[in-house]
């Protein structure tokens, strides 16, 4: 059987797919920066010399990457109402969860990063007279950067497709208005094609970048 | 003339089961170079590293210029400021240039103005020889160079005494004079030292004293002639014939 | 609130059915992408540059689009396209199948490429063929290396079958969220479900932190 294609469906309703974009680029940036930062608080924590924080970063990271992220997703989505008493928007119970998961994530990576480091390093600034304080910002940072980059890019990616989970819940992202207009026009298979083809123009250059990061930054160890 | 830098008492030190240092007593008097020998796995190290404790004793004291270095309530970063350490790997940080490495602790422990820091950075790197590599990264130079820009950085702090862990061991042989040299003039200037070394001539022309370590003990010590030439105990004496095949 | 999980172990037994079908769809889909991704990362490694090119376009779009638009139009509009039917769970195992085994051509590739050309130049010296050499020499110490991370690999694909519930296949999410609107528990349901699934996950993530503590490279 040959099979009709009429893109026409997809070029109507194209601004309705043009602000979901809008929608799963928002989303994804923001949840990136509250996980950027949350999730350096919990590598500190996890990194700090006392037992009982650092087993409370610990369960924190484990309890949120062994887990499905659909579950946490729609967990928060009915919790942070009840625990709030504030009634949350789908977009923002979404940009908690995805705070709130990214954050383990980076933690992780962060800490990879400074362990990473090396012994050496810390000895011989703590053989200068600095302060663990001060050995962390002056020697360990900076040279954890530049490997914390490459994986934080990797994350990047999985949570710009990630965001699509979210139309679980009922945010207007890319991916439920693909959903709504595939019923509503009876045309799934344009729908859903196009929707797939957006994401990949969107996601394939950034997967290019970040191999090149990873060469760049294998290469100048 | 008792002017004691740093006193151990009864030094003990365990990795969990394994006991490392077993009750290690020294004195060192200012100004005097303490070469410590000894078989791989005897200690030296850990005991180099108790003294500015990157390493926590378990039991018995350190004074540092008749102060107690071990209590509970010890500034840690202000003893170890006074204490400068040289390790076998140069440790350098990889991301600042030869002077930035040099003026980083009198920056950041002693707080001191970048301006001063840096002349008296360069000051040091001209002493051991590097004026001419300031502003490298510690990846473009070589390992002798690296060892002597580890050795400025030390000396930046005005240590009172200067731990050196086998600081020629990761050199390739052509490289290893221009450390000694260096640590030679530091003796001659008259800076107190403690000297994890192999290097036989160093210990023979430098030290003033040197120590055998066997098993988390001192076995035997004495001045460089006793030591080299009529050492008392046979296992020193195997030890340094080992040394002296190893060397041709 | 007031927490009441009476509901939720009342039903735990269909909670549990949830669980089975999570676990066959996930341990299905991966034996399949280990097969396939193998089959992948040898023609994305062939002599002949078109071969290489068909091979790293299917990884670039399986990799490069979410997992879920993928299960939409597997689900949704191949059917359509092609007149097959097929019932939710094959369509769920044939999708995350696919998106699984791009990942782990990339391993395997990776996990080849790390060994050293000294290895093979050492293997070739001796006189033997590039075949031998890929045989004897460079996978038995890239296999090591590919380990963990397929381990790894396979604890994500097991959190990724929670999408499954989303095109109604009745997997464990999916029963959470229809005991949730039977017991009006959702809360209690959800808490529950994360918990089952850190349960089946925990083993898993113990097992890959050995293999990574084992034959980790860094
Ligand atoms: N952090 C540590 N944890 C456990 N064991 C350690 C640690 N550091 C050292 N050891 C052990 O303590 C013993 C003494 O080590 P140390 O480094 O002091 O020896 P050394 O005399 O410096 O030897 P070398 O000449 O090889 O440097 C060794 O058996 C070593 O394995
Ligand atoms: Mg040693």
């Amino acid at each position: 059987m040959k099979y009709q294609w009429h893109f026409e469906v997809v070029w109507e309703n194209f601004p309705i797919m043009l602000s979901g974009i809008g929608l799963t680029i928002a989303l994804s940036i923001l949840s990136m920066l509250a996980g950027a930062i949350l999730g350096m608080v919990i590598a500190l924590a996890r990194l700090s010399p006392w037992t009982w924080l650092r087993g409370l970063a610990y369960c924190y990271t484990e309890l949120f990457r062994t887990t499905p992220l659909l579950v946490q997703i729609v967990w928060v989505f009915y919790v942070l109402p009840l625990v709030t008493g504030i009634a949350f928007t789908p977009f923002y119970s979404g940009l908690v969860a995805f705070g709130l998961n990214i954050a383990a994530f980076m933690a992780e990576i962060y800490r990879a990063g400074i362990t990473s480091v090396g012994q050496g390093q810390t000895q011989a600034s703590l053989a200068l007279g600095m302060t663990n304080a001060q050995v962390m910002r002056r020697i360990l940072i900076p040279q954890a950067v530049t490997r914390m980059i490459p994986p934080i890019g990797t994350m990047w990616i999985s949570l710009f497709k990630d965001t699509s989970l979210v139309s679980a819940i009922g945010v207007t992202e890319l991916m439920y208005q693909a959903r709504f207009l595939a019923v509503d026009t009876y045309r799934p298979v344009e729908i859903f094609t196009v929707c797939a083809l957006i994401y990949f123009v969107i996601t394939f250059p950034q997967s290019i970048g970040v191999n090149w990061l990873y060469h760049k930054y294998r290469t100048r160890e | 003339m008792a002017d004691v830098v740093v006193r151990v008492e009864d030094l003990h030190k365990s990795f969990d089961d394994l006991e490392v240092l077993k009750g290690v007593s020294m004195e060192v008097q200012r100004g005097e170079v303490v070469v410590i020998i000894g078989a791989s796995g005897s200690g030296k190290s850990t005991f180099l590293k108790c003294l500015n404790r990157l390493e926590e004793p378990n039991r018995g004291r350190i004074f540092l210029e008749d102060v107690e270095i071990t209590g509970q309530k010890t500034d840690l970063p202000k003893v170890r400021r006074n204490i400068g350490m040289i390790f076998q790997q140069f440790n350098l940080f990889p991301h600042m240039s030869a002077i930035q490495n040099v003026m980083e602790g009198p920056r950041t422990v002693l707080r001191m103005s970048g301006e001063r820091a840096r002349e008296h950075a360069s000051q040091l790197l001209d002493k051991v020889g590097l004026s001419d590599k300031l502003d490298v990264k510690p990846g473009q130079l070589s390992g002798g160079q690296q060892q002597r820009v580890a050795i400025a950085r030390a000396l930046a702090m005005e240590p009172k005494v200067m731990l050196f862990d086998e600081v020629t061991s990761a050199l390739d042989p052509e490289l290893v004079g221009e450390v000694l040299t260096v640590m030679k003039q530091l003796a001659d200037e008259g800076m107190t030292m403690l000297v994890v070394t192999h290097e036989m001539q160093f210990g023979e022309r430098v030290a003033d004293r040197v120590v055998m370590f066997d098993e988390g003990v001192i076995l035997e010590e004495g001045p460089p002639e006793k030591i080299f030439q009529r050492a008392e105990s046979e296992r020193t004496r195997r030890f340094l014939n080992q040394l002296h095949w190893e060397g041709e | 609130m007031e927490w009441n999980f009476a509901a939720v172990f009342e039903h735990l037994g269909f909670l549990m059915a949830g669980a089975v079908i999570t676990v066959q769809v996930s341990i299905l889909s991966m034996i399949i992408a280990i097969v396939l991704g193998l089959v992948i990362a040898l023609v994305r490694m062939a002599p002949l540059a078109s071969l290489r090119i068909v091979a790293s376009v299917y990884i670039d779009i399986f990799r490069s689009t979410p997992l879920l638009a993928q299960l939409v139009w597997i689900y949704f509009a191949f059917p359509i396209l092609t007149g097959i039917r097929v019932s939710p769970f094959v369509a769920c195992t044939i999708s995350l199948s696919l998106y699984a085994s791009a990942y782990l051509a990339e391993i395997y590739r990776a996990g080849i490429l790390s060994i050293s050309s000294g290895q093979r130049h050492a293997g070739l010296a001796l006189g033997m063929t590039p075949r031998q050499v890929l045989t004897r020499v460079v996978l038995p110490q890239a296999v090591t290396r590919m380990l963990p991370p397929m381990g790894s690999q396979f604890i994500t694909l097991f959190k990724d079958s929670a999408l499954v519930s989303l095109v109604t296949l009745q997997d464990l999410m999916w029963s959470a969220q229809s005991l949730a609107a039977f017991t009006l528990r959702t809360v209690e349901v959800l808490t529950v479900v994360a918990i089952i699934y850190m349960a089946l996950t925990i083993p898993q993530a113990f097992i890959v932190n050995h293999l990574h503590r084992r034959f980790g490279v860094d």
